[in-house]
């Protein structure tokens, strides 16, 4: 039981290991119905179900206005009754080869707190046990995540929970400046979910906000931020990540980035998932992913500074293809959030602030709950979801001609925009459809 | 010349969040509502129903750091007038014509309290409770003729009506002539407004013109001619107050907008009104407390919006700072005559 702090009390709770049906949407998202069905294919069979993916149809985000020419010439619907090849190696080394990925995918820095503990605990051990990353987020670890080997631990502005202990235990560590849903503003957990357990794990007192400071009060420059770099590889000998927003700068931001030591960016783009923020940061604040990593993409080239540098995509990573799309775009992995958290249940009502989450994977932690999300489920799930999506991926390199997955990157001769304006086409370096 | 038609309704989320923070919905008024997941704004998910959809804030990271609303303080206020009248805020309270004078008297009182504008443009009769806050109040229609109210309207369509004898006759009363004109990109108009010596511009985007243009559009044209009107500090643009409104303004991420576009002061017309539920709630004393309400979460947001961007101040470091904005999808000639940037690029 004391594995499991949030499970203390000890009453029989229903354990919930099946899905809701996903509710009527009545206004616009992204997250549509057909998106959530296809992740739940994903998660069922662990199959691929799409070859490309359909679901981008209509959609005004402009990725899904940018396509792969090759689908244009072969527009294969489903993946059903197609053979996955062998040949197609989808492996790849980051921060400077010294993390290995069984495929480039990082499950995105949601914390304990945010999420309700077994969902912590069922991302983090399928990330062991298939090969990928997942990164824990700010407010501390859950103890049995602390188990796990394939985490990377997140200092982030108010460095709730850390010491060098926790920071030595993952794959590495990431300096948290900035996230999609909130650029420019410190993390954020509502007071009504600071229950005992998470004020135990980020030693502040019950009930009250968690608020993280906007800035890192000890990094208000670029040397600044050398200096945390450095000091965090000397205390734990691991690779160092920075996690920032897509925003005005990016590219400079980037460029700095590397310059100053890093061994990586995470990029977290405009309409990434978020546990609680201002609505009128999250709806007006930050640059679509598509447009950053092409930009910070290209500025790394031209500073000669892309060669063993890791670019990781996050923000709306909806399928296999968007993972291919922003690979050839110029990053080398990408994060999925949103998505992992469709895998386990989740059916979008965007209601993780309030703390009763009916999915129970955003809910405020209880005593004696009355349902628990049942952790093999939820692992399953993720763990098929990646299977699948990897056999996605592979279908589409089969079809791309390309036997590698570190063939993809960068490659936006690959790519054709439909309908975009011609500065976003700029920006991007990829041609319009004639 | 628009790439948008005028009519907005505000519903769905706008509505709801404006209620919320005005009180009229949910249980934590005065302050910017809190949401969870991805968003659906525009231009990404929801249809964009203006250039303002296409336009994002940026959020201050490494290179400099962002500034944090909930702990320092960001500075709000906004001087009028050569710094005869300092706003709390860059906002303002419009669209009062039709109601009756007892809310009318009630809302020239809360926006004194709360240091903001209360536009009483349309109204034929001056309430009462201006009496003693002057500098507060921009006259109604018939403004030339008021009795009160130091901010003197004058309705102006086209270049040819701009009349410098008028101007100098409500200078020498001891009041300040305030123009108020339509969007349009007609840039000559808004340098012979500054040049005949008017010391505030509203755009009014529901004033109707031959060449209309968005607001959006207007105040940034309109803010850098006068900006390139002279040099340094006698550039035209020091010597005037650009005030932007629409029917159509839906919140704070407008407002900082058109702050950003060049405009020192935004007047709110349906947003404030829908947010405080006039339709169903005309009790003087809840429609202040509600007023008070919605104005302290609009501000609260535009210090997340300006923290977030690195900026400590609206009034020196926002207003006409089009460098803090980025366009998505629009096209070259859009983005030239808006002087922002697109997206991503360097």
């Amino acid at each position: 039981m004391e594995q499991f702090p949030e499970r203390m009390g000890g009453k029989e709770a229903i354990i919930v290991d099946r899905y809701l049906n996903i509710p009527r949407q009545s206004s616009p998202e992204f997250w549509t119905v057909n998106r959530i069905e296809h992740i739940r294919k994903l998660a069922a069979t662990g199959r691929p179900a799409f070859v490309w993916d359909p679901c981008k149809s209509g959609s005004k985000r402009i990725l899904d206005r940018l396509v792969f020419r090759r689908e244009l010439e072969d527009p294969v619907p489903s993946a059903e009754g197609l053979e996955e090849s062998d040949g197609i190696e989808v492996e790849s080394e980051i921060a400077h080869g010294r993390i290995r990925m069984a495929v480039p995918l990082y499950l995105g820095d949601m914390s304990f707190g945010a999420l309700s503990g077994v969902p912590n605990v069922a991302l983090a051990r399928a990330a062991d046990s298939t090969g990928v990353l997942c990164g824990v987020g700010e407010g501390g670890v859950h103890p049995e995540v602390a188990k796990c080997k394939r985490i990377v631990i997140q200092w982030a502005s108010a460095r709730f929970g850390l010491n060098l202990h926790l920071l030595r235990l993952g794959e590495a560590v990431v300096i948290k400046i900035g996230q999609g849903a909130k650029p420019g503003i410190g993390g954020h957990l509502p007071g009504t979910k600071v229950v005992e357990t998470i004020s135990r794990t980020r030693r502040i007192p019950v009930g009250t906000d968690a608020i993280s400071p906007a800035p890192h009060h000890d990094i208000y420059s670029i040397e600044d931020l050398e200096q945390r770099i450095w000091a965090l590889k000397e205390a734990t000998g691991k690779p160092v990540f920075v996690k920032v927003a897509a925003t005005n700068y990016v590219a400079y931001v980037a460029a700095g980035v590397a310059r100053m030591g890093a061994d990586g960016i995470i990029i977290d783009g405009q309409g990434a998932g978020t546990g609680a923020a201002p609505s009128v940061v999250r709806d007006n604040v930050g640059l679509p992913i598509e447009l950053a990593v092409a930009t910070a993409d290209a500025m790394l080239r031209r500073e000669g500074m892309r060669n063993g540098f890791t670019v990781i995509a996050a923000g709306r990573v909806s399928s296999a293809e968007d993972m291919a799309k922003l690979m050839a775009l110029g990053a080398d992995c990408v994060s999925i959030g949103t998505a992992a958290l469709i895998a386990m249940g989740c059916v979008m009502v965007h209601k993780c602030h309030l703390g009763f989450c009916p999915a129970v994977i955003t809910n405020r932690i209880e005593e004696n709950p009355k349902k628990l999300l049942s952790l093999e489920f939820a692992q399953r799930c993720v763990e098929n979801l990646i299977r699948g999506w990897t056999g996605e991926l592979k279908l589409i390199l089969e079809r791309l001609g390309l036997s590698k997955v570190t063939e993809l990157v960068g490659r936006r001769d690959l790519l054709v925009g439909l309908g975009l304006e011609e500065p976003t086409r700029r920006v991007l370096v990829v041609e319009a459809l004639q | 010349m628009r790439l948008y038609s005028k009519s907005v309704s505000i519903e769905g989320r706008a509505l709801s969040y404006l209620r919320q923070m005005a009180g009229a919905e949910g249980r934590v008024p005065g302050e910017p509502p809190i949401v969870s997941m991805g968003s659906t704004a525009p231009p990404f998910v929801e249809d964009p129903q203006s250039v303002l959809d296409h336009i994002v804030s940026d959020g201050a990271q490494v290179t400099r750091p962002s500034i944090d609303p909930y702990r320092e303080p960001v500075e709000t206020s906004i001087y009028l007038f050569d710094g005869d009248v300092r706003l709390s805020m860059p906002m303002g309270i419009s669209s009062l014509n039709d109601l009756p004078m007892e809310l009318v008297e009630t809302v020239v009182r809360t926006c004194y309290r709360m240091g903001v504008i209360a536009d009483l443009s349309g109204l034929g009769a001056e309430p009462s409770s201006v009496a003693g806050r002057e500098d507060y109040v921009i006259s109604g229609a018939d403004g030339v003729g008021s009795t009160a109210a130091r901010n003197v309207q004058v309705i102006i369509t086209g270049r040819d009506d701009v009349d410098p004898a008028l101007v100098r006759r409500v200078v020498s009363s001891g009041r300040r002539p305030v123009a108020r004109v339509p969007a349009t990109d007609e840039v000559e108009l808004y340098t012979a407004l500054a040049s005949s010596g008017f010391k505030a511009i509203v755009i009014d985007e529901d004033l109707e013109a031959d060449r209309e243009v968005e607001l959006e559009v207007a105040v940034s044209l309109c803010d850098k001619a006068l900006r390139s009107s002279g040099t340094g500090t006698k550039a035209l643009r020091y010597t005037v107050n650009l005030i932007a409104t629409s029917l159509r303004l839906r919140g704070s991420g407008d407002v900082f907008k058109l702050l950003g576009l060049g405009a020192e002061v935004v007047l709110l017309k349906d947003c404030w009104r829908l947010g405080i539920d006039l339709q169903r709630e005309s009790n003087p004393r809840v429609v202040a407390e509600r007023l008070e309400h919605l104005l302290l979460g609009m501000q609260k947001e535009l210090k997340l919006l300006a923290g977030a961007a690195g900026a400590s101040s609206l009034h020196s470091t926002v207003c006409g700072n089009r460098e803090l904005f980025r366009a998505v999808e629009l096209d070259d000639r859009t983005l030239s005559v808006l002087g922002v940037k697109a997206a991503g690029s360097w």
